[in-house]
């Protein structure tokens, strides 16, 4: 196991520049799962890694090893792809082998090799079939094994679920993660599903356009996200967005928000430093739809972080667990989780809690948080 | 398919007329194409008296073998008159190295167009594929002279040169146009596992490339078996093949016209590809339209 | 892991990433020899005095002119046009009638398929040979129709100067058609069943079904099989030479006869390579614009 370090790392496909200065280190045995959306370099970046595709620029390290240079085959790394890319025409057996045989590893070692991983997998009794023969979590699984067996230094996955169904990705995700937490591997993973990344990471490099947009622990990308962008990425169902007014509201700041028939203002439980600059000026204000919720007891009592405001209800969405509210606040439509049986009828007006303990702010021009 | 029975808004006893006439039609259809075949057998097992006597498409009263003996060991082709076995064996011995060579540079080219693009592939396909498509009488003189001054006039070998480039854009086509549809990610994979180029080749890509090889295989076949032109303007003579020779035997005029020997010598030369045809038809018909309906 | 392994994976990689390009020179190689400059070369010859012999003298225009005059290389054009228009036509025409009375569900379709295909497996000279002998003038057709009574019937086309090439065309129909049905079959299984189902429950008839809808939306089909024919018909070299030689004389030349008499029969290799630039310049007006518009029609829709 090692850790990987990406340097300045930069990659351009003739005039277009696919990856813009990259800066990344992970320690060993830490769990990097890339994410973002289709076309922002995710793919392109863990091939850098693989050895796949070659850099335009900065350095890629593994331990203290710079392996810009370096032949995929010599990186000591290993793979799982999406489509899981199993040699057709081999046995689980040679497939899992193959790369060994070529190595020139003993045909002793080898076998050795092959039980010890499909114990592991429990992939014993499809080592004799060949992969149109298994099923989907079955291939994926071999593909697994292809790459334990290499013992590498770091292990790379390329959207290694997207192919299955939904139960088995919940499946497989979690058996993903005990094998981290079995093995101790250096991974990284990249994935465009930000569930994945949230429940496997153990640190999310959040991507958009070739540009890192945050890289932090994933409570801390899902609390304070960096910007506009990855607030709203990360997160199921996403984060509310409303154009709102920083303003000085008797002494203590407050947002408020236009709304037909008077604004609502939605006194700040926190104020850093950075707020002050704003007063009086345009913000987006940002609060996830658990953070708008029913009235919660004891929110009428001062200090409270919770604020209350009425507001018409157009939507419900039962989903078992929650009913998700749609009410509309200046035109547009924000979500709120309430608790089934405080669920209000569309139409009917209801009060709400707004969390203000866990709202963002953000600037609307740069999108930055603020 | 839009056929009667789905959606034909007729009634019962019109719709069976209406099959009716449609079997019918297919069934003349199919005798048209039949006939010749027919024809030729029969006329083939026919003696020469029969076929003056007899009509075009009476059955031989009396079968014999006796065309069929004279074509294959008798026949006259130019001043040689020892039976068009010999030119058999001539396109034998064109087509199978011609055959092999040109599916082989065809798969490795596919492979190295698709699996490892570099900068310019798609030009150099592009003015591969073009080469398919020009008519070959423009190529004639030059490749005369090119095969007389290496030598190899008159040839097999040279033949076999011959239709080996003029395959190759084929060839390529086809592999190129079945390989673009293997996952990259199984080179990928490979790749990591430490194989190189070749390795992937013969290990991962050949052995799952088996349609696709037959398809290229039984095409290649049945258009060098059956070529005539560049037989007829690089191999005349005692390296000549088949088509050359059943040429030379139709259409020498001396002696009397032996007409039962023509047919018999013409279905020794159509046999082989007829064989082929009807052994491995399906993939034949796919090899025919992967070229033209554009992929 | 030093720096010489390094070095050394270095160049691996590089030639790994030549290796590519270095197994397809050849046949690159090939092509551009064989092909590109083979044709430039007989271009040359064209443009040379070159006669029994090629020679490298400047003629200019000369060959084209001479050729141009020639009454042979007009009558091989003129038969090209008669030839190629009608094969083109009736093939189309039959294969796809083919096509559409296959389309309906026949029990032996399998069988029947393999019968019309069959003809395509053949040489041309094989074919040219049979049909030679089916319309032989005394013993084929006209003798048989005599037998059934028919006796006033006549059927000596392949001797006639005027219908010479008429059997040309029979014959490479007999042997192109089943082709084009194969791919009109394939074309009308691809179409979507939907638009169909569509149809008929308005209360189309299944005639109109058929002209209305299904033929015109496989209309890329019509195109990809004028273009094999076309293809076809100006290469016919084989088909020629076994059924009529030519004749009677030059009767039913076409232009690649033509061109293979000259060049290696009259030593008249300049006329020779001017004809065969003309058949060059004839395929290139038809195959480029058609692969131009299929791939620029590739690039709209994918």
């Amino acid at each position: 196991m090692a850790s990987l370090t990406l340097d300045k790392v930069r990659k351009a496909f003739g005039p277009v520049e696919v990856l813009k200065e990259i800066n990344l280190a992970i320690e060993d045995g830490e769990f990097l799962v890339l994410v973002g959306p289709s076309g922002c370099g995710k793919s392109t970046l863990l091939n850098l890694i693989a050895g796949l595709e070659s850099s335009t620029g900065g350095e890629i390290r593994i331990g203290d090893r710079v392996i810009n240079d370096v032949h995929p085959k010599d990186r000591n790394i290993a793979m799982v792809f999406q489509s899981y890319a199993l040699y057709p025409n081999m046995t689980v057996r040679k497939n899992i082998t193959f790369g060994l045989e070529i190595r020139g590893v003993s045909a002793q070692e080898r076998d050795k090799a092959v039980a010890d991983v499909a114990k592991l997998l429990q992939i014993e009794p499809l080592l004799d079939r060949k992969p149109s023969q298994l099923s989907g979590g079955q291939r994926q699984r071999v593909a697994m094994g292809r790459a334990l067996v290499r013992d590498p230094d770091i292990f790379l996955f390329d959207e290694p679920l997207s192919n299955l169904d939904a139960k088995l990705r919940v499946d497989m995700r979690t058996e993903i993660k005990k094998l981290h937490q079995r093995l101790g591997s250096t991974i990284v993973y990249v994935t465009h599903d930000q569930i994945e990344a949230m429940t496997l990471a153990s640190r999310i490099a959040v991507m958009k356009g070739g540009i890192l947009q945050q890289f932090d622990t994933p409570q801390n990308i899902y609390e304070r996200p960096n910007n506009m962008f990855v607030a709203g990425f990360i997160g199921s169902p996403s984060m509310n967005f409303v154009d709102a007014t920083l303003i000085d509201n008797g002494g203590k700041l407050a947002v408020s928000i236009e709304r037909d028939g008077g604004p609502i203002t939605l006194p700040l439980f926190e104020a850093p430093e950075s707020y002050k600059a704003y007063v009086g000026k345009k913000v987006v204000f940002g609060i996830r739809p658990e953070g708008l919720t029913h009235k919660r007891t004891g929110s009428d009592e001062p200090g409270s972080q919770y604020v209350n405001f009425d507001s018409k209800v157009e939507v419900i969405e039962p989903t078992g667990a929650d009913t998700m509210t749609v009410i509309d606040i200046a035109g547009k439509e924000i979500v709120a989780r309430v608790r089934p049986d405080r669920a209000p009828t569309p139409g009917e007006s209801m009060t709400f809690s707004a969390d203000m303990s866990q709202i963002s702010l953000f600037d609307p021009e740069t999108e930055l948080r603020i | 398919m839009a056929d009667l029975q789905t959606y034909s808004h007729d009634a019962g006893w019109k719709n069976t007329v209406l099959r009716g006439l449609l079997y019918l039609v297919l069934i003349l259809f199919a005798a048209y194409y039949l006939f010749p075949l027919i024809v030729m057998i029969s006329t083939s097992l026919k003696s020469l008296d029969e076929i003056r006597e007899g009509s075009l498409i009476s059955l031989p009263r009396v079968v014999t073998f006796d065309a069929w003996n004279y074509a294959w060991n008798e026949a006259c082709v130019g001043v040689e008159c020892t039976g068009i076995k010999v030119y058999f064996w001539n396109s034998v011995k064109m087509a199978i190295p011609a055959v092999l060579i040109s599916t082989f540079l065809g798969a490795i080219n596919g492979y190295a167009l698709t699996k490892w693009r570099f900068k310019g592939a798609n030009i150099v396909f592009a003015l591969l594929l073009f080469g398919c498509f020009i008519p070959f009488q423009v190529v004639l003189l030059p490749m005369s002279q090119v095969l007389g001054k290496l030598g190899l006039a008159s040839s097999t070998p040279g033949l076999v040169i011959v239709h080996v480039v003029y395959g190759l854009c084929f060839t390529t086509l086809f592999f190129r146009n079945y390989y673009v549809s293997i996952p990259d990610e199984l080179v990928k994979a490979a790749t990591i596992d430490g194989a190189g180029f070749f390795t992937i080749f013969w290990r991962i890509i050949l052995p799952i490339s088996t349609p696709i090889i037959v398809v290229s295989v039984i095409w290649q076949f049945t258009q060098i078996w059956n070529d005539f032109l560049f037989g007829a303007s690089f191999a005349s003579g005692e390296n000549a093949p088949m088509t050359v020779a059943l040429n030379n035997i139709v259409n020498t005029t001396t002696g009397v016209k032996q007409y039962n020997v023509d047919m018999a010598a013409a279905l020794l030369t159509g046999l082989p590809t007829l064989l082929v045809y009807v052994l491995a038809g399906k993939y034949f018909v796919r090899g025919l339209t992967a070229g033209s309906v554009k992929g | 892991m030093g720096a010489s392994q390094s070095t050394e994976s270095n160049l691996t990689a590089r030639i790994q990433r030549h290796l590519s390009k270095i197994v397809v020179a050849p046949s690159f190689a090939a092509s551009l020899f064989f092909v590109y400059g083979f044709i430039l070369w007989t271009g040359y010859m064209a443009f040379s005095k070159s006669r029994m012999l090629p020679v490298w003298d400047w003629a200019g225009l000369r060959q084209y002119e001479r050729l141009w005059q020639m009454e042979r290389w007009h009558v091989a054009i003129e038969n090209l046009l008669v030839f190629g228009g009608l094969f083109i036509v009736t093939c189309l025409i039959i294969g796809c009638l083919l096509a559409v009375l296959l389309d309906q569900r026949i029990r032996a379709e399998g069988a029947l398929r393999t019968i019309f295909l069959y003809p395509m497996a053949l040489s041309f000279i094989v074919t040219g040979t049979v049909w030679k002998w089916l319309l032989n003038p005394g013993l084929g057709l006209e003798s048989m129709m005599h037998d059934f009574g028919w006796t006033s019937f006549k059927f000596d086309w392949l001797v006639n100067s005027d219908m010479a090439i008429y059997t040309v065309v029979i014959a490479a129909v007999w042997q192109a058609s089943g082709f084009v049905m194969a791919m009109f079959l394939a074309a009308l299984r691809g179409v979507d069943q939907d638009i169909i189902r569509a149809a008929y429950m308005d209360g189309a008839s299944l005639p109109r079904i058929y002209f209305g809808i299904i033929i015109p939306s496989i209309r890329p089909v019509f195109l990809s099989a004028i273009v094999v024919l076309a293809h076809l018909a100006v290469k016919s070299f084989d088909l020629v030479i076994a059924l009529t030689g030519g004749g009677p004389g030059y009767a039913s030349d076409l232009p690649a006869t033509f061109m293979y008499t000259m060049a290696f029969q009259r030593n008249q290799l300049g006329v020779g390579a001017a004809s065969a630039m003309m058949m060059l310049a004839t395929v290139m007006a038809i195959i480029v614009p058609y692969l131009y518009s299929e791939l620029r029609g590739g690039k709209k829709n994918g």
